[in-house]
């Protein structure tokens, strides 16, 4: 595996939201050799605050040259960064990590996302549209304004179901409730998922009872992204240390939980 | 004038480092994991991530947390073990035409000395740095590193082990770091490392919980470079073997200012997370620094401190 670190120009950025943005890289080393599922870790700033750098999802590639984030406003790393001006650079590390697989013959699956965890799904959506897989996308968050991507998805031609906890798009509930329906109807060969934490634990305990093979999207904090600093390590069932930089962020949900 | 400096020093039993940067364990993985983004034949010296006997899993996360201007960790010396490290990694690692220091640690006196005498054969290990920063189980808990007897029955034993240059590296979690540094000198180290992290602590007022799993870590990174520095400082006025400074380096500057006040050499750490290639944009402000200052040798420079 390879990876490169470059000074990626900002291209553009587009708020998509209140709290957050699209951000256009020029990297061409890292757009041409990404795969889904892999990310960057990004320097918001040359300084000593914020020390470490930021991991964030590879949300698309473009041309073989731009790498496009989906970006979260959630502390000083990431305002730092939706503050940016265009045509500044900063650098990337990337790209990073295990991605999603795709097994052979794979003829249908689900993408479950909750919030800002659309992030990665979505250049595994290009994928799997470009290998002719029909997907069901799910998409949760606490209202309207937190579904990201709603459309990107339908232009792939997938179809997209909707919850939020308030009830103001879709269904109200949470998404792993449009899940249960899915996989009841056995109509999904492979169950793809990112975002929180406890959502993951529950879209892998559903689709291991449905006998759905699932993969999900880890988050923990990390230091270094390239499996030299140990900080991001997840416990396995069997006691076995994972590195989610490494061995993931993307692992089998089977892995994770019983 | 168009001459090169000479970067070259010598690190205790004929160690001779072809500049005085090298990576600090465990911020540099076992080496490999670098290559793809700098020539590892660059660097003056690799030491990798502590190894221990057996290989051994570390704490359970949270691991990492980042402070201001640093990180504290509490890994727990997570690590493959020595043979896996000699098998796997060690191999491909002494290609690179720069000498390989291999960290080592133990729970019990007994351990260090075994794992020196298992390095000892090993012709791609050019050194043994040994991380006295760890827990003596059998005499209750005690860091090795901070009591000076025990300090010194540990790189006793490692030395009775090994006729390869012997670095101890210092904890900067006691009272008299000098007091701790002659031990280790007196029990036959060739040169000595430090700082390692300070004991640190971070907690959330949320949850009322610790961030660490482990309750409390090491910190590291730019925070701890004035700690880092007067430790050096101290030491190498007073003791008669090479000094390696560490703590917070993360510019050439930095570097520089470690060898002003008495290091022979410096180590890289925390600041290889946060800029990959900073072991050789160091080395390359050193050789920089040393043009524009007319500085013929790099060794004219160490120590070269004014107080008065
Ligand atoms: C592999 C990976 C991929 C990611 N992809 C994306 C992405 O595509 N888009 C995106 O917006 N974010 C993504 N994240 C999360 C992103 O890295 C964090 O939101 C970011 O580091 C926060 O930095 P900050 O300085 O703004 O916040 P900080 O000031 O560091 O933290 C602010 C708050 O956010 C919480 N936080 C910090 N880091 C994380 C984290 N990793 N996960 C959850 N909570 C966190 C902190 O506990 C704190 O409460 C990803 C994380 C990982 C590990
Ligand atoms: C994540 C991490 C892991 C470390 N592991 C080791 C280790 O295995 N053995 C050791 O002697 N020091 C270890 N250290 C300490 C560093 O080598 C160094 O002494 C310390 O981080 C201070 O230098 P810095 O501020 O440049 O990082 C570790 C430090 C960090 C941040
Ligand atoms: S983030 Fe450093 S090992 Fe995974």
């Amino acid at each position: 595996m390879s990876y490169f670190q470059q000074p990626a120009k900002i291209i553009e950025k587009t708020f998509v939201g209140p709290d957050t943005f699209l951000l256009d890289l020029l990297c061409p080393d890292i757009a041409a050799s990404a795969r889904p599922g892999q990310f960057v870790m990004a320097r918001v700033d040359e300084g000593l605050s914020p020390l470490l750098r930021r991991p964030f999802s590879i949300h698309n590639t473009i041309d073989k040259s731009l790498v496009r984030l989906l970006v979260k406003i959630v502390g000083q790393g990431t305002r730092i960064l939706s503050g940016l001006p265009t045509g500044h650079s900063l650098s990337l590390l990337g790209p990073l990590g295990h991605g999603f697989e795709i097994p052979q013959n794979l003829k249908n699956a689900c993408l479950v996302a909750g919030g800002i965890g659309v992030a990665p799904l979505f250049f595994l959506g290009k994928a799997l549209a470009a290998k002719g897989v029909s997907c069901k996308v799910l998409v949760g968050g606490q209202r309207a304004a937190d579904l990201l991507c709603i459309r990107e998805f339908e232009e792939l031609g997938f179809e997209v179901l909707l919850a939020t906890q308030d009830g103001s798009a879709g269904d109200k509930g949470m998404v792993t409730d449009l899940l249960a329906d899915i996989l009841e109807a056995n109509s999904c060969q492979q169950v793809y998922a990112c975002g929180p934490q406890a959502m993951l634990k529950v879209v892998g305990v559903m689709a291991r009872n449905a006998k759905a093979p699932c993969q999900v999207s880890l988050e923990t904090v990390m230091a270094c992204g390239m499996g030299v600093c140990l900080g991001c390590a997840v416990k396995s069932v069997s006691g076995k240390i994972l590195h989610a930089c490494k061995d993931g962020p993307v692992v089998d949900a089977d892995l994770l939980w019983d | 004038m168009n001459r090169q400096p000479d970067l070259g020093v010598t690190i205790g039993r004929g160690l001779m480092l072809k500049n005085p940067v090298m990576s600090a364990s465990g911020t540099f993985g076992y080496g490999l994991e670098f290559s793809p983004l700098l020539d590892l034949s660059l660097l003056g010296a690799i030491v990798v991530k502590g190894l221990s006997l057996l290989p051994s899993s570390g704490n359970p996360p949270v691991r990492i947390v980042e402070t201001p201007c640093g990180m504290l960790n509490a890994i727990g010396l997570e690590n493959i073990g020595v043979e896996a490290f000699v098998a796997d990694k060690l191999p491909l690692l002494k290609t690179f035409n720069t000498p390989v220091i291999a960290n080592i640690y133990g729970k019990t006196r007994q351990e260090y000395a075994e794992i020196a005498s298992r390095l000892d054969s090993e012709d791609g290990v050019a050194a043994l740095e040994v991380n006295i920063s760890c827990p003596n189980v059998k005499a209750g808990g005690v860091v090795f590193g901070t009591d000076p007897s025990q300090a010194h029955a540990v790189v006793k034993g490692v030395r009775q082990n090994t006729g390869k240059p012997v670095i101890a590296k210092l904890s900067p979690n006691v009272t008299s770091i000098v007091e701790i540094a002659k031990a280790v000198e007196d029990a036959g180290a060739d040169a000595v490392s430090l700082i390692n992290t300070l004991t640190g602590m971070a907690v959330d007022i949320d949850r009322r919980r610790p961030v660490l799993h482990n309750i409390t870590g090491g910190l590291s990174g730019p925070a701890i470079k004035p700690v880092g520095l007067r430790m050096v400082w101290q030491t190498a006025g007073a003791v008669g073997i090479p000094v390696i400074g560490l703590g917070g380096i993360s510019s050439a500057r930095d570097a520089l200012e470690y060898l002003l006040v008495g290091a022979s050499a410096i180590q890289v750490g925390t600041a290889n997370f946060v800029n990959p290639t900073a072991c050789i944009d160091i080395v390359e402000g050193i050789r920089a620094f040393c043009t524009d200052n007319k500085i013929e040798k790099i060794s004219d420079f160490i120590g070269s401190l004014e107080t008065t």
